[in-house]
Order: structure tokens, then C-alpha cells, then sequence
């Protein structure tokens, strides 16, 4: 047997070691540490490496889809990650390096760490829920399905920092509305300001003869649905496989739903034996005659190129393939494809004069559903109250601040050197605040056509009406109720079955799975939302309001 | 003595060390969600905010929604034209692909293998049924036959999403590889029996490929019964509610609904379910060859 003593620790040794890990905690950064005072920049610049490090103890981590930037993964022959992106002339990286050190240096406490994280695909919300789990959620992300995530708990209240933020109001009052609770406020408009259009084919229109009342080739300005269907049925040609209009056949961008959203209809409303807060509203005619008019548009005029299948990359491909005059989509996006994609639609095409927005078809009475928003920003609600003011302060920079003006110079810089269109005019055309300088070189008029420089003038003209969210209403879950939808309007348009049977079916499966909640102090807040709504319409479609949401109102929106 | 003893040990020690990274594998990514999954079952669970224990109310809900049993019926329905088409029709086209040479075997092998890239064949699927564009319709019309609506037909859609697991599915390769291991002397036993060529897929063929075809089939059924990627990618579950599958309805009730006491509440009955089927499927068909 071997001397056990050969694995005995010297004493003397032993009792080093542990008073050495007694005193490691204390290498840490602790706040007794910290100065009292806040440093100002150049007091920090001053510090020694291991002071700066230890003073910076407020962490933001930004994540790279939206305003971080990742250096490239490997060095290949450059050694180092950031000679790769210098040598390459990655101007964009290169900037968002220098914009952290900005940053850091104008606020000496914060540290950003910009981060990998995917916020556009599916795996989204089951990698962010993870995330915030674990702590290691991004310190903004985009707010999705609003209200059910703030019900969640998915984000910080940002009553307080709003409050004092001297551009609050310029955020589009679509996006306002969507992010408030119950008079608190969680989430910040992002920086794309748009609405839902209807993408049109100038050169199909003009081919036509169908011109607006300017002598233009497009649709009427203040168009209703009657000319949507019978335009989409004019610009369809079986020959030439050419389609009024390409969607997919429930959702936003679907016949149906574009009726009724047109027609200013609301999914549910009150219910007036007080058993529910909410009932789907199918007793509204308007609602069956959005089902019929699928139908007739799908079925019968075969104006309408649709399948269960087709998701928005599939209907905004049909367009691009010349297969679709029409389709519906988001304002930015032609704003930037005519930058950056001048010749897409073919050589003798140039964007600009053969693809034209306009705002959704409104109602005869004059209601236009033309509802301003952007991509809301919610923050993570685990942060420190000193980590979320200092994540709010970089989206600020980021949004309109010192670190806006410097990307988007870059990204000027970027694409002049690639003689390419710069996407420094799409971010001025669609920004909701205003940048500390003036960062263009032009009129964004010099640079648009004139149709798209007149619809976002009438986006930012217009309004948005008030949620049941901001009066404590809970609302039913909205991909559900889409989902809902979509089933409905699949199902006409691609059965025979009776309309009137199908929208009882999906009342009853509606009401029984998404609607079955009331709260005991609903009445009161159904009134109050629906005195709001009455005053908004009142204010700003006042026709709308004497001829069609009064008797709506008092035919449809009892409250027990 | 003392080595032996000294060996044993090593020898339990190393068992551990090399079971135990497995173990605890399958305890966190396999088992612990399960035992997590009985509890959420019974809650109602957010995201970030502290879940409510709720009894068996999120079972209720599940019973008393139409579409549980909707999104049953279809995975019931998916899963018979699944296992119809591409469980039982590969074992045919193996046996007969064994009386090819080795060569065409071999060829047919790489051909079976090569489209089992499964999400892009699934996108590439949903190409080919588009109405006045796909692959398919033209076929249809080569062969005068009327054109058909395939995703977009309540009637046809689910046949539609089925039928690329003919091609996308590989069962057959195990088939080959069960059917290339069969002793050539059983058939020639056989034959000198007078056993012709049904006869021998009866009383060889099929015994010898048995313990296969339980297993396949026991996966099968798992995967024909949590179908998610084919509906979800090529119909979203439509037209209406026809290819609405029951792991698409927990998907919808979890990041749609936000409702993840309720969707772990039908993932749990589908569970049961399942189990059910296997332990029924496991009485009637043996998997030793000597039962």
C-alpha cells in the first residue's frame, strides 16, 4: 500500500490557497467601489483600464437584426475579425463599432454587447421566452401579437420614460395605441413608419385606360370596393395568365378581410346579454357580404390569384413574376425597392413609373382604413430600472440621435461607392422622429415619385381609432382570431357550403374558444372605449359617423 | 483476487462514465419536459409572469374545444392515408425491387435517398400544386385529366400533403437493407418446397421482415401522429380547418394563443393516445421472428 501522505496538501499550502478564495470575491465589481458621483466622459477617459472596466456596470445587449452589428464569424486571412471587415470595406460594421464606442463614451456607465439574436422567424417567441428565462434576453426585441404578449408579462412598463420623452408624440398613433395597456404604455414605435397598401402595376393601369383623377395611371384616390373588384376583374386576363390580384386567402392581405376592414367592421363586439365582454359580429350584414364578395371574386370573377399555400413571399412573388396587378404589402417596401432594385420588373421597367402604392379602398361614406404604424419595440422586463433607461437611451440614439445620423451617413457612403440606390431616403421618407441634423443631401421630392411622396403625406395625416387594450379590455388572441378568419374564408372560397351556416359555425367556435371571458368591470370599460370610438369617428370621418357608425352603434354595440 | 476486484470496479466505473452523460441527456431532454409537461398541464402559464395553478380546467377547455376533436379527426385520417401510402407500399415496391439486379438496386437505393432532404422537398411540393403553374396539373393535363385545385380542395388536401411522403419518406431503404439480409437458402428451400414467387413473399419474405415492419411501423404511427412540418409549411391547416393536425392546434394554442397550460394539456392527451396505440400495436404485431 502506498503512504497516504503522498496525497496530503501541505498545510501551509492549504491555508494559502483558501485565504486566496476567500479574497477572489473581492477582485470583483462591487458598487462600494464606484465613484458617488457619475463620471463625465472626460473624467472616464482618464481612468485606468481596470477603473473604466469596473465602471462600466450598466450591460445593454442590443441585438444584431436591429441596431447591433456583428463582426464577420471568422478572420480568414486578415487575422483578426475586424481587419476582415476594414479589408472587405464593411463601412456598415465598421460604423456600428465606432457608434458603440460613441455611445459608450457619451454614457461611461453603460457597456453594449451586441448579440445574435433572430427576431423574424418563427422560433421567435419560444427563443425569446427561453431568453428571458435564462437572463439572457436581448434588451429590446420587436413586440409581437399585442395585446396577449404585454399580458404576458413580455415587456417593461415604459410609462415613466415616455413621459419625459420630448418625442413621444411624433410616434404614429397606430403604434401608440397598440402598445398601451390599460393607460400604461410598453412599447416604442420603431423607425419604419408605413401603412398597409394596395401595390399596383402603373403600366397594366395605363394599358387600360384606367386613370385616377389626375389623368394618372391607378385607381381612383378616394377608391371604395366596388372599384377594387371591378378594377381586379378588368386587369385580369386568363390568356396571358394575368390576375387582378394576388393574396393568400384568409389573412391581411385576403379578399375578405380587406372588405371588412374597408368597411371600417369590427370582429367582435360587445355582447349584449353580458355573458361574454365580447361576441364575433356576425350579425352585421357587412360581415356575410365580406364572405360573398370572396367568393364571387375568387370563385366566379377568378380575378383573384389565391391558395391555402401562399404566404407573403408567395403573392409578392406572383407580382414581381408579372402575374399579379395588385397585391396588398407594406408602404416601405416599395419605397425601398425602388432604391435599391430600380430594374427588378425588367430592363424597360424603371420602378418608379411602373409600380405605384395607394391606401386600401374605403368606404363609400369616406372611412379610410388607412392606419399609421410602425414595428413596436418592447423591453426586456427583467432589466434594472438603470439598464432599461440606458436601452431606451440607445434606441433613441439609434432611432433619431448621434448614432442615426452616423449609420445612415454610412450607409450613404456604402452605396455611392456601389453606385447603388441609397437607403438613407427610404429611413428619412419613413422615420417617425426627427434627427438632430439634417443628414440629406436632397428633397426626398427630387428622389420619389410623386404618388408615394402624397401617400405617406396622408399617413402621417391620419389616424388611428382607440383600442379596447387602452381601456383595460381584454382582447381575444389575434393570431387565433386571424386564424379563425382564415379558416372562414378559405372555407368559401374554396366549398360550395352555405355562407350563412359557416359564419354561424365560426361564430360558435369563436365565441366558445376565444371570446369565453368576461371581466366583472367590463361594462364600464366597453362604454368608455366605445365613447372614444364615437368621438374619434365623430372628429375625423364625421360622414362615416352620422351615416354608418351610428346606426352600427346602436344596432350592434349594446352594452349590458 | 484483488485484481479482479480492482478490474470489476473499473469496469462499473467506467459503465457509469459512459452512461452517464446519456442519462443525464435523456433525464433533462427527454424525461424532465415530461414531468415539466404534468405540471404546466395543470397551470396557467405565461412567459415571464408567475404561472396560477387552475386544477384540471385546462383539460376541460380541451375537451370542450370543437377543434381537439376536429385536429384528431385529421391526424387519425393523415395517419391511415400515411401509413397506407408510404408505410405499406414501399414493402411491395422493395420486394419486387429485390427481384432487379444489384445494380438497379443499388441506383433505386440512391434515388429513394436522395430526396429525403425533407424541408426543401416539402417547399419544392408546394410548387408543384400550384394550380396553373405545378408540376402536377401538368402532368394532369398531359394525360387529359382534369385539373385539380390539390392544396386548395378540402377533399384532396390532405392526400396532397401525404403524398410527397412517398418520395420524401425513406422507409424503403430499411426494407432493402432488412430484405438483402435474408439468407439466400431460405428461398431456395422454397422452391425446392414448390413455393412460387407469392408463396415465398408469404412464408420467407415477410417472417424475415417482420421485426422491420413492426419497428417502422411503431415510428410510423409516432410520426404520422405528431405530423406538424408538412400541414404547417404547405396549407397552414387549411382550406378551413381539413389539414389541421393536433400538434398544430398545441403549436397555434402555445406561440399563437399564448396559451401554454392548454397546449401542454392536449400534448398530454395526444401522449396518452399514442402510447395506447403502440401498446395495442405491440400485442398484434410481434417483433420477434419466433412469435
Amino acid at each position: 500500500m502506498r503512504p497516504s501522505t503522498a496525497r496530503r496538501v501541505p498545510p501551509p499550502v492549504l491555508s494559502a490557497t483558501l485565504l486566496l478564495a476567500s479574497l477572489l470575491p473581492g477582485c470583483g465589481r462591487t458598487e462600494a467601489d464606484l465613484p458617488t458621483k457619475p463620471l463625465t466622459p472626460a473624467e472616464y477617459y482618464i481612468k485606468s483600464d481596470m477603473e473604466k472596466f469596473r465602471y462600466k456596470n450598466i450591460t445593454v445587449r442590443v441585438p444584431g437584426s436591429w441596431g447591433g452589428v456583428l463582426l464577420p464569424e471568422d478572420a480568414g486571412p486578415w487575422g483578426a475579425p475586424i481587419w476582415k471587415a476594414v479589408h472587405w470595406g464593411d463601412v456598415t460594421t465598421i460604423m456600428g463599432l465606432y457608434n458603440q464606442a460613441l455611445f459608450e463614451l457619451q454614457h461611461p456607465r453603460v457597456k453594449l454587447e451586441y448579440i445574435q439574436f433572430d427576431m423574424w422567424s418563427d422560433n421567435f417567441k419560444s427563443a425569446l421566452a427561453v431568453a428571458l428565462k435564462a437572463k439572457r434576453a436581448p434588451a429590446y426585441y420587436i413586440a409581437r401579437d399585442l395585446p396577449q404578449t404585454i399580458e404576458q408579462g413580455l415587456y417593461a412598463d415604459l410609462t415613466p420614460l415616455m413621459k419625459k420623452w420630448d418625442q413621444y408624440e411624433l410616434q404614429p398613433e397606430g403604434s401608440r395605441r397598440e402598445g398601451t395597456y390599460n393607460g400604461r404604455i410598453y412599447t416604442l414605435a420603431g423607425n419604419e413608419l408605413g401603412a398597409t397598401i394596395i401595390k399596383f402595376r402603373k403600366d397594366w393601369f395605363r394599358e387600360a385606360g384606367i386613370l385616377n383623377e389626375r389623368g394618372e395611371p391607378g385607381p381612383p384616390l378616394n377608391w371604395t370596393w366596388d372599384d377594387f373588384r371591378r378594377i381586379a376583374k378588368r386587369l385580369t386576363d386568363p390568356a396571358r395568365k394575368r390576375y387582378g390580384y394576388a393574396a393568400a386567402i384568409g389573412g391581411f392581405s385576403s379578399v375578405g378581410y380587406l372588405y371588412y376592414v374597408s368597411s371600417g367592421l369590427d370582429t367582435y363586439v360587445p355582447d349584449p346579454t353580458g355573458k361574454r365582454t365580447w361576441v364575433f359580429n356576425d350579425k352585421d350584414p357587412e360581415m356575410l357580404r365580406s364572405l360573398e364578395i370572396a367568393r364571387e371574386m375568387v370563385a366566379r370573377d377568378r380575378s383573384v390569384l389565391t391558395s391555402v399555400s401562399y404566404g407573403w413571399t408567395q403573392w409578392h412573388s406572383e407580382f414581381d413574376a408579372s402575374r399579379a396587378a395588385m397585391i396588398a404589402g407594406f408602404s416601405p417596401h416599395p419605397a425601398r425597392e425602388f432604391l435599391e432594385s430600380p430594374y427588378k420588373l425588367g430592363k424597360d421597367k424603371p420602378y418608379g413609373e411602373t409600380v405605384g402604392m395607394v391606401p386600401l379602398p374605403g368606404h363609400p361614406s369616406g372611412y379610410t382604413p388607412l392606419r399609421p404604424v410602425t414595428n413596436p419595440i418592447g423591453f426586456d422586463p427583467t432589466l434594472k430600472p438603470e439598464e432599461l433607461e440606458a436601452a431606451f437611451e440607445w434606441c433613441k440614439s439609434w432611432f433619431y440621435g448621434d448614432v442615426f445620423v452616423n449609420r445612415v451617413r454610412a450607409a450613404a457612403d456604402e452605396a455611392r461607392a456601389k453606385n447603388r440606390g441609397s437607403s438613407l431616403y427610404v429611413e428619412m421618407l419613413c422615420l417617425p422622429y426627427k434627427p438632430k441634423v439634417n443628414v440629406l443631401d436632397k428633397p426626398l421630392e427630387e428622389v420619389f415619385p410623386p404618388d408615394y411622396m402624397d401617400f405617406y403625406r396622408r399617413v402621417r395625416e391620419s389616424h388611428a381609432p382607440p383600442l379596447p387594450r387602452e381601456f383595460g379590455l381584454r382582447e381575444p388572441p389575434t393570431n387565433e382570431m386571424e386564424r379563425a378568419l382564415k379558416a372562414m374564408y378559405s372555407e368559401a372560397c374554396t366549398s360550395n357550403v352555405d355562407l350563412r351556416d359557416l359564419l354561424r359555425r365560426t361564430a360558435a367556435l369563436i365565441n366558445n374558444n376565444l371570446l369565453n371571458y368576461r371581466n366583472p368591470q367590463d361594462s364600464e370599460r366597453l362604454r368608455r372605449w366605445l365613447d372614444a370610438r364615437t368621438r374619434f369617428f365623430k372628429r375625423w370621418f364625421p360622414r362615416y359617423h352620422d351615416t354608418v357608425w351610428q346606426p352600427r352603434l346602436a344596432a350592434y354595440y349594446r352594452v349590458p | 483476487m484483488a485484481s479482479l476486484s480492482a478490474g470489476s470496479r473499473y469496469r462499473d466505473v467506467a459503465a457509469w462514465a459512459f452512461t452517464v452523460p446519456g442519462l443525464l441527456f435523456q433525464f433533462f431532454f427527454g424525461w424532465f419536459p415530461i414531468l415539466i409537461a404534468f405540471v404546466v398541464g395543470f397551470q396557467r402559464y405565461y412567459f415571464v409572469n408567475p404561472p396560477e395553478f387552475i386544477g384540471w380546467q385546462n383539460f376541460l377547455d380541451v375537451f370542450s374545444d370543437e377543434l381537439t376533436w376536429t385536429s384528431f379527426r385529421n391526424t387519425f385520417y393523415f395517419a391511415a392515408l400515411s401509413i397506407g401510402l408510404t408505410f405499406l407500399i414501399p414493402i411491395f415496391i422493395s420486394i419486387l425491387l429485390m427481384e432487379m439486379s444489384s445494380r438497379t438496386i443499388r441506383w433505386m437505393m440512391v434515388l429513394w435517398f436522395i430526396p429525403v432532404a425533407s424541408t426543401a422537398g416539402i417547399v419544392i411540393w408546394k410548387y408543384m400544386y400550384q394550380f396553373d403553374m405545378g408540376l402536377m396539373n401538368h402532368i394532369m393535363r398531359l394525360l387529359h385529366l382534369p385539373e385539380q385545385r390539390w392544396l386548395d380542395d378540402p377533399t384532396l388536401a390532405m392526400f396532397s400533403l401525404v403524398l410527397p411522403g412517398l418520395i420524401l419518406y425513406g422507409p424503403g431503404l430499411m426494407y432493402i437493407a432488412a430484405l438483402q439480409s435474408v439468407p439466400e437458402e431460405l428461398y431456395e428451400a422454397a422452391e425446392l418446397e414448390g413455393a412460387g414467387f407469392f408463396k415465398k413473399i408469404q412464408t420467407v419474405t415477410l417472417p424475415r421482415l417482420r421485426p422491420v415492419i413492426a419497428m417502422m411501423l411503431i415510428f410510423s404511427v409516432i410520426g404520422a401522429m405528431q405530423a406538424f412540418e408538412l400541414p404547417f409549411i404547405m396549407t397552414g391547416g387549411g382550406p378551413g380547418y381539413a389539414t389541421t393536425t393536433v400538434v398544430m392546434q398545441v403549436y397555434n394554442m402555445a406561440f399563437n394563443a399564448y396559451n401554454l397550460g392548454k397546449a401542454t394539456a392536449l400534448a398530454i392527451l395526444l401522449f396518452f393516445i399514442i402510447m395506447a396505440m403502440i401498446m395495442v400495436q405491440r400485442r398484434v404485431v410481434r417483433e420477434n421472428l419466433d412469435d
